[in-house]
């Protein structure tokens, strides 16, 4: 078949007409986008109660369901439980693996018994795309205060191959919507991982902290629509060193970010900071933390001017939990509390405390979830009180900064 | 099953055709059966086989494909016997695109054009904008030189993402993706117009 050269100009004249037209619409749409959006900053209220008695108490939110655990993240329901997440299977990238969820009743101060919430079958149905395994989930609440709970999947190779998932809960956790994919990255979709616990900004959107293994390593933060659509990302880093973002917000335009660190020695904790609601940030640079290339977490307090932060206080095992508080805005931090500490002669990996979350309840009491030897989520709670407590034990301090 | 997951599985089972039908016609089958060929490989990717249809295996592997893909795969359905001068000039501009834009967003630098392709002014107007002027000038030259192909690329990849056909709110994913990328690579690199003259 062929066409006529007066045919031929009157189509692509046709066309042509089309494309300018649909470039002066978005052109005209971004033009009249809004500004971005600063942080939903809450100003620190004062406490319920003054000088309450210190509160510790430690538990397991796992009850061996499955013989590995890992990477747990909880949020508070609407009643003051609260419900707290896991991926487990027969062991980490194993088909099996699902993601877990149980619940901690404030009343009683007991766990229920976990469940399977989702599995690669639901994800592959939801998602429309094969799945292999299934890896961190990230909770948080979306605008309209549902549960948005992201997840990572794999559908060929490593971790570096990851992409994230999203299912919402419009019932407190008692069912769950079909996942969806969200779109992070221009190469296959690939190589997309959350930890760090999402911000959330004035207009309802939110910032979901991630970051990058394939041939790079480095952070993002991206921002997700009322719909759960990613609608902008910023990078935090760049180069091959820098991963896992948490970032704490301390006022509506500035942010300070922590990330861990996986390049040459000495191993620190990395950090930075955005003035401008985290549209551009400084370089990373180590601070005085030491971190042997494994997860941190952080939460802005909500009942005093102060940054909590669980790491491990060690530059090559994760042999201890630690807890460090920062009055400045995360400029130093003090260590409060060491609240696991192996004296192993021999490194063993499978006595390792690793991937902590940290959550602070309406009640003011605070919860830290971590992966305990693996096979468990364990659980602990206590109040500001406990944690200014000085510290029965030998104070440790910063290993980089020096062992007392 | 929504719009946009229709579009991505289509995107793929079309893909399977289109790979069998250029291999069967370069094994000179004759043109009605491979076509017929092309159909059935299209209608079974849909069906599961141990639970997992074919394009769910491909989409977990390659996401969805850019709108691009789809109107060049659609090119070679249409018109088997390509045409180089229409698809020439498309694959030379995605692979000196690709050649910048992907080291770049994976991260061999701080600059990041991705963050680009979502159309807010966040990061400031300059570097979105710029985008847009490159694609309408990118648009004028296909009409000048009536590259039907590259001009029908430029002006419905941006369509497209108005209308939100795929998962992604990001305009690169409708212009540019690896599959076609890698493709473009390798024939631009089999026919790279200044080889004669390197060799001189």
């Amino acid at each position: 078949m062929t066409f006529s050269k007066k045919s031929t100009l009157y189509f692509t004249t046709t066309i042509f007409s089309i494309g300018i037209l649909s470039l002066i619409s978005l052109l005209w749409q971004l033009l009249n986008q809004q500004q971005a959006p600063h942080f939903l900053f809450q100003q620190e209220s004062a406490p319920q109660q003054l000088n309450p008695e210190p509160l510790f108490k430690a538990d397991f939110a796992s009850h061996e369901s499955t013989p590995e655990v890992h990477s747990a993240t909880a949020i508070e329901l609407d009643n003051n439980n609260i419900m707290a997440f896991w991926y487990g299977g027969t062991r980490e990238g194993h088909k099996d693996v699902a993601v877990y969820g149980n619940t901690w009743s404030s009343k009683t101060k007991q766990w229920a018994q976990e469940r399977v919430l989702l599995t690669r079958h639901a994800t592959s149905e939801g998602t429309a795309r094969y799945i292999r395994k299934l890896g961190n989930p990230v909770v948080t609440r979306g605008s309209d205060n549902s549960i948005w709970l992201f997840y990572v999947s794999v559908s060929v190779g490593g971790w570096a191959g990851s992409s994230i998932n999203l299912s919402i809960s419009a019932d407190e956790g008692k069912s769950w919507s079909a996942p969806r994919r969200l779109i992070t990255s221009p190469f296959l979709n690939l190589s997309t991982l959350i930890k760090g616990t999402p911000v959330h900004y004035m207009d309802g959107t939110i910032g979901l902290p991630v970051y990058h293994e394939f041939v790079a390593k480095f952070g993002e933060l991206l921002r997700l629509n009322s719909s759960g659509e990613v609608i902008d990302k910023t990078r935090l880093s760049w180069g091959k060193t820098s991963l896992q973002p948490v970032i704490f917000i301390n006022s509506p335009e500035n942010a300070v970010a922590m990330m861990r660190y996986q390049g040459d020695p000495p191993n620190r904790i990395l950090t930075q900071s955005s003035s401008d609601a985290g549209l551009n940030w400084t370089p990373p640079i180590k601070s005085q933390l030491p971190n042997p290339g494994a997860g941190i977490i952080g939460l802005k307090l909500h009942d005093r001017p102060q940054l909590l932060l669980a790491f491990n206080n060690d530059e090559e095992e994760r042999e201890d939990m630690t807890l460090a508080t920062s009055a400045d805005q995360g400029k130093s931090w003090q260590i409060a509390k060491t609240v696991e500490q192996n004296r192993l002669a021999i490194p063993d990996k499978d006595k390792q405390f690793s991937y902590p979350w940290l959550l602070q309840t309406r009640d003011g009491n605070i919860h830290l979830l971590y992966t305990w030897h693996k096979n468990h989520i364990k659980h602990m709670v206590f109040n500001s009180t406990w944690l200014e407590k000085p510290l029965a034990t030998a104070s440790y301090f910063a290993k980089g900064g020096g062992k007392e | 099953m929504n719009i946009q997951t229709l579009t991505g599985l289509s995107g793929i089972s079309l893909l399977f055709s289109v790979i069998l039908l250029r291999v069967l016609l370069s094994l000179k089958v004759k043109q009605q059966t491979a076509y017929i060929g092309a159909i059935i490989i299209f209608a079974v990717s849909f069906i599961p086989i141990f639970g997992i249809s074919g394009n769910y295996y491909i989409r977990g592997l390659c996401n969805d494909l850019s709108i691009t893909t789809l109107i060049l795969m659609t090119y070679y359905v249409i018109s088997p016997h390509d045409s180089r001068s229409q698809s020439r000039p498309l694959l030379f501009l995605i692979t000196i695109t690709g050649l910048f834009f992907y080291p770049a967003a994976l991260g061999f630098g701080p600059i990041d054009p991705y963050a680009w392709g979502f159309l807010n002014q966040n990061q400031g107007l300059f570097n979105p904008l710029i985008l847009l002027i490159i694609l309408a000038i990118l648009m004028y030259i296909a009409f000048k030189k009536q590259y039907i192909l590259l001009l029908l690329c430029l002006v419905l990849a941006p369509f497209a993402y108005q209308t939100g056909i795929l998962e992604s709110k990001n305009i690169w994913d409708y212009l540019l993706d690896p599959v076609i990328f890698f493709y473009a690579l390798v024939v631009s690199t089999i026919h790279n117009p200044f080889r004669k003259n390197l060799r001189l």
